[in-house]
């Protein structure tokens, strides 16, 4: 046991910031960590909470005390595919292509003992987004049901019991599917030549399974929460009856909390019988498809290199050279694919889902009819919306934000290459501004264009969310030059393991809320017209472009300089 | 030529790893840095290519202030640093292609040097895979090639005998040989007393940041008349 909790240790160490990090940074650590709780971390389980509260006050009082948990369960489901979707590439990352591997494979210890070293500090790594939602949606639910409990039931102490294991371990299972799924798709693979293709593949493959999930809800003939709920209590959704199936621990876990002292019992039999399903496969299969890693990616193809030194021997400057350089390692490595790239595909569902959701009462509908007029209100609200939009998706996306930590061990190379330490940020800065503005550029003009919108709007839109994506990119990469964590195992704790990320998304909705309030506060008072205020915040992210670029330019410069290894 | 004057560097305000450190290296010539492991050899090199700033002194490659005209310097230098393992993603090709436009090499130069040390590591038949394919050995002689391209005035390695087979260290050795004779400067660590022995110009002895000696070995041998040169080493470095 104790060489289990010592490879715990060692496999997620790379989360921990080690000492020295932390003595350097403390009251800037304090100071963003209660901003982010409070930005972040509050608004999540509020939100979550009360959907599930409503659904929950719904379900109380009009069905039974089987049905009430039927939103919990919806929420609950939710939580686990998002587990799921990408909770395979930090697994897929940390059980085959973490560095640590080489050193712990020639140590006398079992695959089982490592896998489950392992896929213990990949619950840990994962749980503390995951708690958030989960935390908020037990509250909202404990709420709803313990005021307003239907006949025959009520809280009691079974339920506060499920909702702290259910805290604890919600994880659990969907991390399990994902190490199952990746362990034995890496035994099939093992005859594939390139195992990188193989787990950018089943990543993509997981999304594109999840949109497939969300337009099955089939909610195109508008959603009406009455419906719905009466489609819940008669569990009438063809959605959640296959996720009911597929993730048996959420409905357990719900009638758990409803009072079923029987589905707690059986809640952590499946958790308990899932874990041993893993740590079985792993002692079946892990060791003979990690092995076999290395050797097989990619073999060299001798009579294709005489034609190459033509074709890639050519010249290009310093700024593009390094710029192709980070794109070939974002594309290449399945962490930063799915985390950095594959987030610019998963959001547009979430427009999809809004645009489903208010379609019974079409209140888009009226607004778009008023953006094509110039109603002064409706654009100023668009263009807040780009604004926002631009910049908290270049935050989210973490391109930026950990554009310094992603060199970790290869940081040195920053330091020895004839290249100005400016030229390297810029490339980076191109980087996040590339694939953050070409994603929202092709959004707002297909979205605007299809919607009809006065095409000079349009061009002030792309123009404004350029410039704010640019901004919010040098920003991102100044704070991670403050204090890169350049020691991880595997890409994925480069992205993860990273506060700089989290501290950056802090700022960015700070600044937004910031130009938000001000700009409605200054419409509602009658200061000034729209046109002013429009032109107010495309000067205000000129101006931060230049400030933050500037900053870059000299502080971020001198704290790379400090940085040594 | 480098020299490198006065030099102290401390690790994290505690740990002193270079104490007024002096030594040069002219053009065209050939030295070995020798020293038990932990003397400060990679802090040595590190100072030099750029990667570490000094507290104290002056350090200069090519007659460029490493401090003040860092771009200069560092262009001047080949380096290859203990470790191999860089973007380990790319393919060995475009990591040439890549080291060839950050230091600004005309496409036909790199060709040729590419073309020509590929054959001679037998590393062409791989340059098309990606690095992590590449063992240790590999990896260090495309690091070699990459060093090379742009015809550094001087040529920095460390530890770079470590994990090459008996062939591709003879060639590497005489690469090394070559490129003084081109008339410039080549400085590399070793802890193995015989790679230095049979190679180079003169030595630079190091133990605990501190010289010991910097001359020949063969004066080093004449000095201390009954001795070989492993005992001598290992008396200087105070092993025995
Ligand atoms: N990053 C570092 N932080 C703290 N101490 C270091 C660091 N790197 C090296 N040292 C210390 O500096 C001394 C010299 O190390 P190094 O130059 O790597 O030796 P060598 O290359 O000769 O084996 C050693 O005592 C080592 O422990
Ligand atoms: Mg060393």
């Amino acid at each position: 046991m104790n060489v289990f909790l010592q490879l715990i240790k060692i496999t997620g160490s790379s989360v921990e910031p080690s000492l020295d990090e932390k003595k350097r940074s403390k009251i800037f650590g304090v100071v963003m960590g209660i901003l982010v709780t409070l930005l972040i971390f509050i608004p999540v389980i509020t939100i979550v909470g009360f959907m599930v509260y409503a659904l929950t006050n719904g379900l109380a009082t009009l069905g039974s005390r089987d049905s009430v948990s039927a939103g919990l369960s919806l929420m609950l489901h939710i939580v686990a595919l998002f587990s799921v979707v990408f909770g395979f590439s930090v697994v897929m990352s940390v059980f085959y292509f973490s560095s640590d591997l080489e050193y712990l494979l020639p140590l006398p210890i079992s695959p089982m003992k490592i896998i489950g070293a392992k896929l213990a500090s990949t619950m840990i790594t994962e749980n503390v987004m995951e708690c958030l939602l989960v935390f908020g949606a037990l509250l909202g639910f404990m709420i709803g049901y313990g005021f307003d409990p239907p006949s025959g039931g009520g809280l009691n102490a079974v339920s506060f019991i499920a909702g702290i294991i259910g805290l604890l371990t919600f994880p659990v299972v969907p991390i399990c599917y994902c190490a199952a799924i990746c362990l034995v798709v890496m035994y099939f693979s093992r005859f594939f030549k390139n195992k990188d293709r193989v787990s950018r593949l089943t990543a993509f493959s997981s999304i594109a399974v999840l949109l497939v999930l969300v337009l099955a809800l089939n909610l195109s003939g508008g959603f009406d929460t009455n419906r719905f709920v009466e489609q819940l209590i008669n569990n009438d959704i063809g959605l959640v009856k296959v996720l009911d199936k597929v993730f048996i621990n959420v409905p357990l876990l719900s009638k758990a909390m409803a009072g079923s002292f029987v589905s707690l019992l059986l809640y952590i039999l499946v958790n308990a019988a899932s874990v041993a399903v893993v740590l079985f496969l792993a002692s079946k299969l892990y060791l003979k498809t990690v092995i076999a890693l290395g050797s097989c990616e990619g073999t060299a193809k001798a009579a294709e290199t005489e034609k190459d030194y033509e074709r890639l021997f050519k010249e290009s400057s310093q700024l593009m050279a390094y710029f192709k350089k980070e794109m070939k390692i974002l594309v290449r490595t399945p962490a930063y694919v799915t985390n950095c790239f594959g987030i610019n595909l998963i959001w547009p569902v979430f427009i999809y889902l809004f645009v489903v959701l208010q379609k019974r009462s079409n209140i888009l509908g009226s607004y778009i009819e008023k953006l094509r007029y110039g109603d002064s209100e409706v654009v100023l609200y668009a263009t807040l919306l780009v604004f926002g939009t631009s910049v908290i998706l270049t935050a989210l996306n973490c391109l930026a934000s950990s554009a310094i930590t992603r060199e970790g061990k290869h940081f040195e190379v920053m330091k020895y290459m004839p290249v100005p330490i400016m030229t390297q940020l810029n490339a980076k800065a191109l980087v996040s501004i590339v694939v953050s503005g070409a994603g929202l550029v092709v959004y707002i003009v297909t979205a605007f264009a299809i919607l009809g919108i006065d095409f000079r709007f349009i061009i002030f839109s792309v123009l404004l969310s350029l410039l704010s994506v640019i901004f919010s990119t040098y920003l991102g990469i100044y704070i991670d030059s403050m204090n890169p964590k350049l020691i991880w195992e595997d890409e994925v704790n480069a992205l993860r393991g990273n506060y700089h990320v989290f501290y950056n998304m802090a700022l960015e909705i700070i600044l937004t809320a910031v130009v938000c309030a001000a700009s409605i506060g200054l419409f509602k008072l009658d200061f000034l017209p729209v046109v002013i205020i429009q032109t107010l915040i495309l000067g205000l992210a000129g101006v931060l472009s230049l400030e933050f670029y500037n900053l870059c330019k000299k502080k971020g410069v001198e704290n790379i300089k400090k940085i040594e290894m | 030529m480098i020299e490198f004057k006065a030099v102290s560097k401390t690790y994290n305000g505690k740990v002193k790893a270079l104490d007024n450190m002096n030594f040069t290296v002219g053009d065209g010539e050939l030295v070995g840095f020798i020293g038990p492991n932990g003397s400060g050899k990679t802090t040595t090199i590190k100072l030099l290519s750029g990667v570490l700033t000094p507290d104290k002194g002056t350090i200069k490659v090519n007659g460029f202030d490493v401090g003040k005209e860092p771009l200069k310097a560092k262009a001047s230098i080949g380096y290859i640093a203990d470790n191999p393992d860089v973007f380990l993603r790319l393919k060995g090709i475009e990591f040439l292609n890549f080291i060839g436009d950050v230091y600004k090499t005309p496409a036909d130069e790199r060709r040729k040097t590419v073309e020509d040390l590929a054959e001679r590591f037998e590393l062409a038949g791989a340059l098309n895979s990606p690095i992590i394919s590449y063992s240790h050995g590999m990896r260090q002689k495309l690091m070699v090639i990459a060093a090379l391209m742009h015809k550094p005035k001087v040529w920095i390695l460390d530890e770079p005998m470590t994990g090459l087979d008996p062939k591709s260290s003879f060639e590497l050795k005489a690469l090394m040989r070559e490129h003084t004779k081109q008339g410039n400067s080549v400085f590399f660590s070793t802890h193995v007393l015989e790679v230095a022995e049979k190679l180079c110009d003169r030595v630079v002895i190091i133990k605990k940041g501190h010289k010991l000696y910097d001359g020949t070995l063969a004066e080093l041998e004449k000095r201390n008349k009954d001795k070989n040169l492993e005992d001598i080493f290992l008396e200087l470095t105070g092993k025995k």
